[in-house]
């Protein structure tokens, strides 16, 4: 019998909670709340209203990264209890948190901490302009590095799919070019619902910040192996872990190479740890021998 | 210019229907030609792509993607009757779909 090696995946926020269908999943509920509690003591009382019923916070671009956490951890921890265990954990970009904390590399309690000093350090470098991230479907990455010749401060910040692309810069640069985009024949071309521009060099001075808090942070070494989404190789000392949490803030990621890699390292099935299903439709395009199963898919059996 | 047969119709309906039921976990007795995509079946981008990439392969055709977006842009596909139309022409026009505009 071939050994099915496993990969949680981690989003980086949650776009809408339709999969959720924990109110009828034993244990999950309790778990979570008690996740909620903690982490309104931590960082923001608000989340101990949260309810997905009411689709809460998917506007609010820090609570839904701190839900995404918590979601994240809550699922993880849950499968792990039914015996489901990753042989490998990853995030999509800011998802890396709960990756990390899975791992046994970084407390609950930091992971939130980590999500709320981010967000900080970049309100800061970002508040003097109006930035964001855009979503480009349908032509490939030399058709999109064209039309960025006539933007040069657009950066192609991950690929999804060979011919799935994000996109991050400032807005009106990237309003622009999805009008050429949709010119050129792209399938799909919209903003995202952020108004930060992850992942590109307008980071890099928030990231030098940022720095200062990881390094003050007790992270510990992994009991489960991370793989970079950045250079897809596997995360090994914390003094890694620290230049990744920094570095994941400013350079482009690749999520298309990042799940190629695991499926050669023998990952045949990948979970996504998360109330939505988004990395699982955005891997419709990936060809292998793997699966992709969603939270609800799990948990419901 | 490849020639479409009416079992290649045939074929590409089944196709699209199987694809959508499966992808979007309803049963293919609730999908018709005049079911839409995004507001019946909760559809997407993504899995239009991935259909686009199954027929390329099935019928060996030589398109890129980005014709069939010009395509699109004037032939917009809101219906799954619309869409196994556009994909009936796309193998017999390939990349040539464009002259059609």
């Amino acid at each position: 019998m071939p050994v099915i090696k496993t990969a949680f995946i981690f989003p980086a926020f949650v776009r809408d909670y339709q999969d959720d269908k924990s109110p009828r999943i034993e244990n999950f509920n309790n778990h979570l709340n008690h996740l909620l509690d903690i982490a309104s003591r931590v960082v923001d009382p608000e989340l101990t209203y949260f309810d997905p019923l009411q689709q809460d916070f998917l506007d609010h671009e820090l609570r839904t990264q701190y839900v995404a956490y918590i979601y994240g951890c809550a699922i993880s921890e849950i499968l792990q209890q039914r015996s489901i265990y990753p042989d490998f954990l990853c995030g999509y970009s800011m998802g890396i948190y709960s990756a990390l904390n899975q791992g046994g590399a970084i407390s609950f309690a930091d992971g939130l901490l980590l999500i709320r000093s981010a967000f900080q350090e970049i309100s800061y470098t970002t508040m003097t302009g109006r930035f964001g991230m855009a979503g480009i479907i349908g032509l490939t990455e030399s058709d999109i590095l064209e039309i960025l010749t006539f933007f040069p401060e657009v950066e192609i910040t991950n690929q999804n799919s060979p011919y799935s692309f994000v996109l991050s810069g400032r807005q009106s640069d990237l309003e622009n070019v999805l009008i050429k985009a949709i010119e050129e024949g792209a399938f799909h071309a919209r903003m995202l619902n952020v108004t930060v521009p992850y992942h590109s060099h307008f980071l890099k001075s928030a990231a030098l910040q940022f720095a200062k808090f990881v390094y003050t942070l007790d992270i510990r070494s992994l009991k489960i192996p991370v793989v970079s989404v950045l250079s897809q190789d596997l995360i090994k000392s914390p003094e890694d872990i620290k230049a990744e949490l920094v570095e994941n803030l400013y350079k482009h990621f690749n999520w298309y190479k990042t799940q190629l890699k695991l499926m050669e390292d023998g990952v045949t099935r990948f979970i996504e740890c998360s109330p939505g299903k988004s990395l699982k439709k955005n891997a419709r395009t990936i060809e292998g021998d793997c699966q992709f199963e969603s939270m609800h898919e799990i948990l419901s059996r | 210019m490849a020639l479409v047969t009416e079992r290649i119709k045939t074929e590409v309906k089944e196709i699209v229907y199987d694809f959508f039921a499966d992808e979007c976990e309803v049963n293919k007795s609730e999908i018709s030609d005049q079911t839409n995509i995004i507001n019946d079946l909760d559809g997407d981008s993504l899995m239009f792509l991935e259909l686009i990439e199954i027929f390329k392969k099935k019928y060996a055709l030589e398109i890129e993607l980005k014709t069939i977006g010009k395509y699109a842009i004037k032939n917009p596909v809101e219906t799954i009757g619309q869409l196994i139309d556009m994909q009936i022409l796309i193998i017999e026009h390939e990349n040539r779909i464009l002259e059609l505009v």
